[in-house]
């Protein structure tokens, strides 16, 4: 138990706002670290001058700067950014962040404070050698400008499916063949004979896919009866209140410029990158045990790989109907609607090898 | 919001009674709790309020940085437009401090043991657990269609031979708001009583590496970001730089042929202010000259500090 009364504290401009006078009253043993569980001194100030309650710090003075971050706010105290989010920048740069002050993950209260009582001697010793303080800035800035290199030269590895098809148990029992026969996996995007038909099948999509991107999407055209999204089977469903707001979304994905072979289910993006098949399809039921959901997982891996390579298919005799085209129409306009087309085959084809597993 | 927030429960119609309804044979005071009796049926008691985003949704006398009302997403506020907190779902605008959660109420560091409460600040959570559900067909979407109003889903996964789901939102704000909003409800009005928590960190290997890929994914875009407003800071600087130079130039005329040792700087402004007159009035050729010769050292001096900032800013882009 701290006797003296801590004088200095570590509180980020954000939190003590822009005003230029601020009223902070000092309470020693106010509260308990939130951190360290040990009585520390509390600050109050009144906070932004317009709006925000007056700020108090939760967290003691010594926890802080172990964390370097701001007592009220715990956010770094430099760049306001997440600590968490700090820490997995510095370990992709490989700094790996000072381990000058013990840390340990406990729950225990009494070895917390222990912990945080020998970290405190030891800014007091350090404090006594080094004058840091006119320097922390510096060092903060030549650390990031040092993370600003090593991103640069890092490139983002491309997450690896393999390594997915591994976690799959391969014992799988469930006997999937009365779902599987319903799906409608051999569907397309063409007008539907049945009328009444509102909903479509979406499959083989990634487990990043955010509900709200297939949703945000499709509220476009009209507005969605239902929204059905299983990840870990990698298929669902979408229902549509109208029947022209489903021929609306058709139409859409078709004329999408990524959908050469109509005899397949369509490729649409959802917003960022999250490709999906897509074809008209009633709603089934998609099993309801974890054993059901991996197994029609695997299928629709499959099926993805078949149907690419229909499409690859198409587009050669596509191509070859094109070159045929170009003799006989030597315009400038076929031309260019050739080249367009070839583009599109371009974007399609690095599209494609995303869905080869 | 153009309308004001309607009352969400009459203050009167409220009963004076704090004994929640007998669930055992005797009412223990100290916890606010019945004991004894059948425990089964002591937690399937429906909340008697329910917020309605759609209607409840409106202004009140919060300003920007006024957290959400937590009565209100219980959906038992009954002080309409006059509260002082927010009455509307939280959106990716709003900023939090990160140690409190939506509603202004303080984090701790560890989750309770029922991992209920307010939550973690040494973890953003953005998933939560439901139990009590009644497990019917097509869970996923009556999940959907019951939280989607509070705010966008990001992954539902439901565990249909163990009845419960969990639900991971877009913004950590919307599951903090879900956790009080749908705590002791029904879906669709059923007769279930959903049990909602926070969730432990998936188990599974995949989905961790996932969630770590995200993580640096974030980190290095706001990287990206700092180093992209360090950059536009230095250039700001540099402005203010050269704008002040250039006001003190001005400023120098007035004040130098009186300030001499003058270490107090309100002394000097007063000063100034009573020689201002005066100097406009008459500039004699010594004035002029002497103006002549602080500009031309002005002049030098900014292109110092532009070759200076030029250089140092260049070597920090060429890194």
């Amino acid at each position: 138990m701290s006797e003296e009364i801590e004088e200095s504290f570590a509180i980020c401009d954000e939190c003590l706002g822009s005003s230029d006078d601020i009223k902070m009253i000092k309470q020693a043993n106010g509260a308990e670290c939130k951190l360290c569980t040990r009585p520390c001194t509390v600050f109050r100030w009144n906070g932004k001058s317009s709006s925000r309650r007056s700020g108090k710090t939760v967290i003691c003075y010594t926890c802080a700067r172990e964390k370097n971050c701001c007592q009220s706010c715990m956010l770094d105290i430099n760049y306001h950014i997440p600590i968490d989010i700090r820490d997995t920048a510095l370990r992709l740069a490989g700094i790996s962040n000072s381990q000058k002050f013990l840390t340990g993950p406990t729950k225990n209260s009494e070895a917390k404070a222990i912990l945080a009582d020998k970290n405190e001697q030891k800014f007091k010793d350090s404090d006594e050698n080094i004058d840091e303080e006119d320097s922390s800035e510096k060092k903060a800035r030549e650390i990031l400008s040092k993370l600003g290199e090593k991103l640069k030269n890092a490139t983002r590895k491309a997450p690896k499916d393999d390594k997915s098809k591994n976690d799959l148990n391969p014992k799988l029992n469930a006997d999937i063949s009365k779902l599987l026969s319903k799906l409608p996996f051999g569907g397309n995007l063409q007008s539907q004979k049945n009328p009444d038909l509102t909903s479509f099948f979406l499959f083989g999509f990634n487990t990043d896919l955010p509900i709200y991107a297939v949703s945000n999407y499709a509220n476009r055209f009209g507005k969605i009866k239902s929204l059905t999204i299983i990840h870990k089977a990698k298929c669902g469903f979408i229902t549509f209140t109208t029947r022209s707001a489903a021929e609306k979304f058709a139409e859409d994905i078709s004329n999408n410029g990524l959908n050469q072979n109509d005899s397949t289910a369509g490729i649409v993006i959802f917003e960022g990158n999250h490709p999906c098949r897509v074809s008209w399809g009633k709603v089934q039921p998609l099993g309801t045990s974890n054993q059901e959901h991996a197994k029609l997982s695997i299928v629709v891996s499959k099926v993805l790989k078949q149907l690419a390579e229909k499409d690859i298919k198409q587009d050669k005799s596509r191509n070859i109907t094109d070159k045929t085209s170009q003799r006989q129409l030597p315009s400038t306009g076929a031309q260019k609607k050739i080249k367009n087309s070839k583009s599109n085959n371009n974007q399609y084809k690095s599209l494609r090898s995303d869905y080869e597993i | 919001m153009n309308r004001p927030a309607r009352l969400q429960v009459d203050p009167d119609s409220i009963p004076d009674d704090d004994k929640p309804p007998q669930t055992g044979t005797s009412f223990n005071i100290w916890f606010l709790k019945w004991s004894g009796g059948d425990s089964s049926k002591r937690n399937h008691i429906q909340s008697k309020f329910k917020v309605n985003i759609k209607k409840d949704t409106g202004y009140t006398l919060a300003k920007i940085g006024s957290p959400i009302c937590l009565f209100f997403s219980r959906g038992c506020c009954y002080r309409g437009k006059k509260c002082p907190y927010f009455h509307r779902i939280p959106t990716e605008l709003d900023s939090y401090i990160s140690t409190q959660d939506c509603f202004g109420r303080d984090k701790t560091a560890d989750y309770r043991e029922d991992m209920d409460g307010v939550g973690s600040f040494n973890k953003v959570n953005r998933t939560l657990y439901v139990g009590g559900l009644h497990m019917k067909d097509d869970m996923e979407n009556r999940i959907t269609k019951n939280f989607q109003q509070f705010g966008d889903i990001e992954k539902i996964r439901v565990l249909y031979n163990k009845s419960c789901a969990f639900i991971t939102f877009k913004l950590e704000s919307t599951a903090q708001f879900v956790k009080e909003a749908m705590n002791n409800q029904a879906l669709d009005n059923g007769n279930e009583v959903l049990y909602i928590r926070w969730a432990n960190e998936d188990p599974n290997p995949h989905a961790q590496r996932e969630e770590k890929r995200r993580l640096e994914e974030i980190a290095i875009n706001t990287v990206k970001n700092l180093l992209q407003s360090v950059e536009e800071n230095e250039k700001k600087r540099r402005k203010v730089e050269i704008e002040d130079t250039v006001k003190d130039s001005s400023h120098i005329v007035v004040e130098e042929p009186d300030e001499q040792d003058v270490n107090d700087e309100l002394e000097s402004k007063q000063k100034a202010i009573e020689a201002a007159p005066q100097n406009k009035l008459t500039f004699n050729a010594s004035t002029l000259k002497t103006l002549s010769q602080i500009r031309a050292k002005q002049f030098q001096r900014e292109k110092l500090n532009k070759l200076t900032t030029f250089v140092g800013g260049y070597t920090s882009d060429d890194n």
